[in-house]
């Protein structure tokens, strides 16, 4: 097990980032194990303690407590506090936070104490993040947003030809040479971003729902940029990312 | 009564008392100055019949309606169980303060049965909670040993409190134990789990707030339809 120079920067980060809402709900937690009752990781795993919400939050809680509680500094034993030193505990921390809670909130409306379990978990999932630590699948998409600017990193003039061929198709098959796919169109009511999954492996979705904004004779368009709805920022906890995929949305 | 008595029921309770509140008004300066500001990074959505402050009156009030609850819909004896338990614990409190102060109250044989009732359902309660914690795995993991001292702790005490409810001088001893518990209990408590109640409104109103913020608190007793949803 070798030291970790990612480990103090994640326990800094956490004593910066963590506010009232989160450190509320991980200093009223009395491990009562009601959470367990509502989270369906723990309903499909029932002999696996490490899937009860309690048990995935405490994660975060020990740091906290180790270093930010009062109880926790003085005897870290006896309130259950503890440190984190080497990549493989960021690692199993990772797989945790990213593998074994969706953030559905289902463990939080079902607390008596009112602690919010998916709030700290993505926060969690954020101090991971900040130190580059995700799962590469998360890894590669947020580059490309970042980047590209669509999460499958389809390329503006693979994305605007993919809409030409899907309008050249829905006038021949609506035979009016109306029935196209405006783009950039202004003043419209309705501005349809999509999963870029759509335009890259089956943009059949494009069409079919271009066809029910004809019929509804929508006001209707599809932007150039900004077009990916989906955000990865929101999920790992990367909120620079997050604000940028909706900035670039809004825009 | 004797002079051991007396300081285990007037000085040193009453110091326990001024610990315990300076330490948890230092607690509460500490959070709300340590950590920042709560704040949504989304604009409100949800019915009209959802918001903050709707959100925070429910998420504060959920704790008398269990229906809502999913966890307690499926067991209601565990909220039976914790309703108990806190009778109990607010019945033993209660009789911390009677017995020096009020101790006519308890010449009333339907008070002292009462609090003794409470106590020492609550006692076993408490006791059902410490096997469940020992016995049951995922509680053994998500327990410290902060949580099996204080439901044991919090058990003896209550035991007492059904014993030494009926405050007469043949309890002297066992008196004596009962204060000494208690005057432990306020200096210990706000440094362990037990001070959860300190933390308990808080928590239950920031998620109050983001949740009706978020158009879901209050849980309607019927979902809206789509024409409802949109403001």
């Amino acid at each position: 097990m070798s030291i970790s120079w990612k480990a103090p920067k994640v326990i800094e980060l956490l004593g910066q980032r963590v506010n009232r809402h989160v450190a509320s709900s991980l200093l009223a937690c009395v491990h009562c194990g009601m959470c367990t009752e509502s989270c369906h990781y723990v309903l499909t795993n029932p002999d696996d303690p490490t899937y009860a919400p309690a048990y995935k939050a405490d994660i975060l809680r020990k740091l906290f407590k180790r270093y930010y509680d009062w109880t926790g500094r003085v005897l870290p034993f006896w309130v259950g506090a503890k440190s984190v030193f080497s990549d493989e505990e960021l690692e199993e921390i990772k797989d945790t936070v990213f593998g074994k809670c969706t953030n559905c909130r289902r463990c939080s409306l079902n607390c008596p104490m009112g602690v919010d379990f998916a709030t700290a978990n993505r926060l969690a999932r954020g101090l991971l993040v900040s130190v580059g630590i995700m799962p590469e699948g998360v890894a590669v998409v947020s580059k490309d947003q970042w980047e590209i600017g669509n999460q499958m990193g389809v390329l503006k003039e693979d994305y605007i030809e993919t809409l030409e061929w899907l309008s050249d198709e829905l006038e021949a098959e609506m035979k009016d040479k109306d029935a196209r796919i405006p783009i950039d169109k202004e003043d419209c009511e309705v501005v349809y971003a999509i999963n870029p999954r759509e335009v890259k492996y089956d943009p059949r979705t494009i069409s079919d729902a271009a066809k029910i904004f004809y019929v509804a004779r929508e006001n209707w368009t599809m932007p150039s940029e900004g077009w990916d709805m989906t955000n990865f920022g929101l999920f790992s906890g990367d909120d620079e990312l997050g604000g940028a995929v909706v900035r670039r949305l809004f825009e | 009564m004797s002079p051991l008595l007396h300081f285990v029921e007037h000085p040193l309770q009453e110091f326990a008392l001024v610990f315990m509140g300076v330490v948890y008004v230092t607690r509460l300066l500490w959070f709300f100055r340590r950590f920042k500001k709560t704040s949504e990074l989304q604009p409100p959505t949800g019915s009209r019949n959802t918001g903050r402050a709707l959100g925070v009156v429910y998420s504060l009030g959920i704790i008398a309606l269990p229906w809502h609850m999913e966890s307690y819909r499926k067991k209601p004896w565990m909220y039976a169980q914790f309703a108990f338990f806190h009778l109990g614990v607010a019945g033993c409190i209660t009789l911390s303060f009677l017995i020096p102060y009020a101790p006519e109250t308890l010449k009333n044989a339907s008070v002292v049965r009462l609090i003794q009732a409470l106590c020492a359902i609550a006692g076993i309660i408490g006791v059902y909670r410490f096997l469940r914690r020992v016995i049951d795995k995922t509680m053994r993991a998500i327990s410290s040993p902060d949580d099996y001292f204080s439901v044991v702790l919090l058990s003896a005490w209550l035991f007492l409190g059904a014993i030494v409810a009926p405050n007469t001088k043949d309890l002297h001893d066992i008196l004596v134990a009962y204060f000494i518990v208690t005057a432990f209990f306020l200096v210990y408590v706000p440094f362990s789990k037990i001070s959860h109640y300190l933390y308990y409104p808080i928590a239950r109103f920031y998620l109050g707030r983001t949740m009706g913020h978020r158009g879901v608190f209050p849980i309607p007793s019927h979902w809206p339809t789509v024409g409802e949803a949109n403001r």
